[in-house]
């Protein structure tokens, strides 16, 4: 293996000595993109372009509240939740157990792939594409919104950024925030595919509905 | 009976160019070649040929076959030799040959490569020519026919000209410019790749030539010979009555 | 070498004869030339961010060795395992020594064009491992034992009424054609395989240097469930897929979904940095990046480097009017389109495929549509001058070459040639001929070939205006 290292090491020396490679500089190449506009409400007509439904709350009551709503809508009696989430949102917990959901913040895949709903926070929307941040780390896993056959995920209106350019510039080291985690994904809309006939199906392997309540304000 | 242009051509200085005829031209469309000389002498220019062209060795420098390329490139070089004039080309594809392709086939060759530098600034293809140098557009032509544009690829992406001969053709009065689906697709003829992948090669004619139907238009124009002979031969083995036509050959005929 | 060219002739003749999958093409590549085009509408400074993706990967390109122990440094100190492959045995001995140490039996793998090219199913199968595709167009393929014909929609040549047989058959159930019934069948089947599965296997879009991060981007969820559930994750990665930062990829990332499909962002993109950390729920225990070599190193020597900027969007797929016309099967090999036509060539040796880099006009649709601006059309003329160099180039094209540079050498030849081919046209009274010899025959198959004119036009100048 050590063998196999130094070898394509030295290939790759040796050959960028001779190689022709066009518009290539020394530095490496950066380059400051304006910020753009782009909040709310543009997350919400991107999102909804793609299948996704969100729904807007006034307050982070009035997204526990729709939360519930929800579950009376759908008749759903268990979900996946992440731990951090149920923190964040105080009575979340005892409202849902109270309709009687049954609520899971951990467990064996085989049970959690169950589940009917998982509801998840969001660390960051990006508007121009209608897309959630989502990061795997302690009290906030990754299966909660990649198993179930719906995926709810509440988002401050105040965490969204134009776009991912923009959002990468506003964090104090974006290397920083993506090595916190060893898995950071970046959600667009439900699952879907078009290998079949070129036509769209919403749900494959992942979430075939998502549910984004975006609430304003404390 | 010849038309008065609009834009007064006596107060200009005598312009002088040098003509490259290409190989296709000479042997099988020479009428273009004589159109070529009647717009631009028409312009008050002085048109020469220089004598001893043969080909500006495009083929053969597709085909991968650069040492062959190089021969024909350098006899195109030493005809052109001795003048500053511009080099007149009424064929993209030609005129991106001598222009992008002869400096890097001489790059490193210590005699030929300055003067194919050289030469390579003088080039300047037909349209462009009349509209960005002399800065013509209506010559004064009329000529009543319903006729697409087919932008040829080495003129549309090689040479970077597309404006020019579109406005020659909205100058020309009586003439219906009929717009088509996706104008910009090849029409399949690539050099040696016709005869080399002629399934391939016949199956994209045959989409163009569709297109061009679709139209109603009685000719496809454009600024190559090569792809106007494809889609002619195309055209005929169809038993179409469309025709193709050189831009120059609309321009002269619209000028009698 | 005439036994590639007929082949290649072979598959062509095939694919033109399947008209309805000839539609298919055409209608998919419209899609996603016209979907190209309208999502980079909606990017600002679509231009500016296009320049920058290609210095981006020149730069890192001209600095690969370095990029890439970049990447091998923060990596391991994640607690990953980085492996590097000369070649496509050394890689499929790798992973199968992976799978072995780790005592895997089960493998989930999602798309990748990289373990295609050192044909890594079979070798794993060969070895009594089980082997599951999971993006559904590769799923598919993989059940019918069929090739996939397109960078992004594999099965594009398959009706729905193909794929419904392809289940009832292989996977036992009822038949349906009804395309939602069939992704939901798939759903089913795959969720258990992710449920079971101990090894995930994928490709990389794009690996990250700064923080050893390997990126994934996919619609279905797959790769998220390969990346996630299993407790290896073995990476196989080109070496060339790196950049150098996070905001590089943030670059790439807006352009790679909008020149492929023509979305602004794909359903999933993973940013999988290291295997589980302590305290970690659901992540990998184990994880592992092949490095592979494969003839980039020898790419990167030569006037070709340039193939190596390729980001894998398939913009030039769908903008190829060839490709458009054969589709992605006629190019034989793991890739198809400009980009398959220069890097089959370059990575397997043009030997293996000395016609591919001719299946081309030189149109120069493809550098148009490629966000990082590679000059595809000047690279497939250089593999073409190496053809002929390497002695690949069929007999009768050199004869004519030769024998064409002869006449035009000089002008008196030249004079005399094309005053005979006048004589014999004036012979066949000057009409269109509708019939060639020989390798000439292929024109008029399709065309007709004009006369040559009974005096040239210098022939005719002559005496006028000379200098």
């Amino acid at each position: 293996m050590n063998e196999a290292r130094e070898e394509i090491l030295r290939r790759l020396r040796s050959g960028l000595r001779v190689g022709l490679l066009p518009g290539a500089a020394a530095e490496h190449p950066v380059l400051a993109f304006a910020t753009q506009e782009g909040g709310a409400e543009r997350f919400t007509i991107e999102l909804e372009k793609l299948s996704g439904r969100v729904i807007r709350a006034q307050t982070r009551q009035d997204a526990r509240r729709t939360v519930v709503d929800l579950f009376a809508e759908y008749g759903w009696k268990q979900a996946l939740v992440w731990e951090r989430t149920l923190r964040e949102h105080p009575g979340l917990t005892e409202a849902l157990q109270q309709a009687g959901v049954s609520l899971l913040t951990s467990g064996e895949i085989t049970t959690l792939s169950h589940a009917p709903v998982g509801i998840t926070g969001a660390q960051a929307g990006l508007a121009d594409s209608g897309t959630l941040v989502l990061q795997n780390l302690p009290g906030q896993p990754a299966p909660m919104s990649l198993l179930p056959e719906v995926h709810v995920a509440l988002l401050s209106a105040r965490d969204i950024y134009p776009n991912l350019q923009n959002y990468l510039d506003a964090l104090d080291s974006p290397a920083g925030t993506v090595s916190a985690s060893s898995n950071t994904v970046f959600i667009t809309g439900p699952s879907r595919t078009a290998d079949i006939e070129l036509s769209l199906t919403v749900g494959v392997h992942g979430p075939g509905k998502l549910v984004v309540i975006l609430w304003d304000s404390e | 009976m010849l038309r008065e242009p609009r834009e007064s051509h006596e107060k200009r200085p005598a312009q002088k160019v040098s003509l490259f005829v290409t190989c296709l031209i000479d042997t099988l469309f020479p009428q273009a070649g004589q159109a070529v000389v009647d717009v631009l002498e028409h312009l008050g220019v002085q048109v020469s040929v220089p004598k001893g062209q043969t080909c500006c060795g495009q083929p053969a420098f597709n085909a991968g076959y650069w040492e062959q390329a190089r021969i024909m490139a350098r006899n195109t070089i030493d005809v052109f030799d001795g003048s500053a004039d511009p080099i007149v080309i009424a064929s993209g594809s030609c005129a991106a040959m001598l222009k992008h392709q002869y400096p890097a086939l001489f790059q490193d060759d210590a005699g030929y490569g300055p003067r194919a530098r050289a030469l390579a600034t003088r080039v300047c293809e037909f349209t462009e020519y009349l509209v960005d140098r002399l800065e013509v557009t209506d010559l004064g032509c009329a000529y009543r026919q319903s006729v697409v544009y087919h932008p040829s690829c080495h003129t549309l992406r090689g040479m970077g000209i597309d404006r020019q001969p579109r406005a020659l053709l909205a100058a020309v009065r009586g003439l219906e410019i009929i717009p088509q689906e996706a104008p910009q697709t090849c029409c399949g003829f690539g050099g040696v790749f016709s005869i080399k992948m002629p399934e391939i090669s016949g199956e994209m004619l045959a989409n163009r030539i569709a297109a061009f139907e679709a139209t109603g238009a009685d000719l496809v124009v454009g600024c190559d010979i090569s792809c106007l002979m494809h889609i002619e031969g195309g055209l005929r083995k169809k038993g179409s009555r469309m025709r193709t036509m050189h831009i120059a050959q609309l321009l002269a005929k619209g000028l009698q | 070498m005439d036994t590639h060219e007929a082949s290649l002739r072979e598959r062509v003749t095939t694919a033109l004869a399947n008209k309805r999958q000839l539609v298919n093409i055409q209608v998919a590549t419209d899609r996603f030339f016209s979907g190209r085009l309208n999502a980079l509408e909606t990017l600002p400074h679509a231009d500016a961010m296009r320049d920058l993706a290609r210095a981006i990967r020149a730069h890192t390109i001209s600095r690969l060795d370095e990029y890439l122990l970049q990447f091998e440094q923060a990596f391991t100190a994640l607690g990953g395992v980085v492996h590097w492959a000369r070649d496509a045995e050394e890689a499929r001995q790798i992973v199968l020594r992976i799978a072995q140490d780790a005592g895997v039996s089960r493998i989930a793998k999602s798309k990748s064009m990289v373990t295609e090219e050192i044909a890594l199913n079979a070798a794993l199968e060969a070895s009594g491992l089980q082997v599951v595709e999971t993006d559904l167009g590769e799923y598919i393929a993989q059940l019918s034992g069929d090739r996939p014909s397109h960078l992004l929609a594999p099965v594009l040549h398959l009706s729905r009424q193909d794929v419904g047989r392809i289940f009832a058959e292989k996977l036992h159930v009822p038949y349906t054609d009804d395309i939602s019934e069939l992704t939901a069948i798939a759903r089913r089947n795959l969720r258990e395989v992710f449920l079971a599965a101990n090894m995930g296997i994928t490709g990389c879009n794009f690996a990250v240097a700064e923080t050893g991060t390997i990126c994934l981007v996919t619609n279905e969820g797959n790769g998220r469930m390969v990346t996630s559930l299993p407790r290896v994750h073995v990476v196989i990665m080109g070496m060339e897929r790196i950049v150098p930062t996070v905001k590089d990829l943030g670059v790439m990332l807006q352009l790679l979904p909008r020149s492929g499909t023509g979305q602004k962002m794909c359903s999933y993109t993973s940013l999988v940095t290291g295997p589980r950390r302590r305290g970690d729920p659901y992540a990998p225990q184990e994880m592992h990046v092949v490095i592979v070599d494969n003839g980039r190193s020898k790419a990167l020597a030569g006037d070709l480097a340039e193939i190596l900027y390729c980001i894998r969007c398939s913009a030039c797929l769908n903008a190829c009017p060839v490709y458009r016309t054969i589709g992605g099967h006629a190019y034989g090999g793991v890739y198809s389109g400009p980009v398959g036509s220069v890097i089959s060539p370059v990575l397997g040796g043009l030997a293996a495929f000395p016609d591919l880099p001719h299946a081309s006009t030189l149109c120069g649709a493809c550098k148009d549509a490629c966000p990082v601006h590679i000059d595809l059309p000047t690279l497939l003329l250089r593999l073409r001058r190496d053809t002929v160099q390497e002695g690949l180039s069929p007999a009768w094209t050199a004869a004519g070459m030769k024998g064409y540079a002869w006449v035009t050498r000089r002008y008196g030849r030249y004079r005399l040639l094309t005053a005979l081919a006048g004589a014999v046209s004036r012979l066949a009274r000057g009409r269109w001929l509708t019939w060639l010899p020989g390798p000439l025959g292929g024109w008029t198959r399709y065309r007709a070939f004009p006369p040559f004119a009974p005096e040239t036009f210098q022939k005719r100048n002559r005496g006028g205006r000379h200098e």
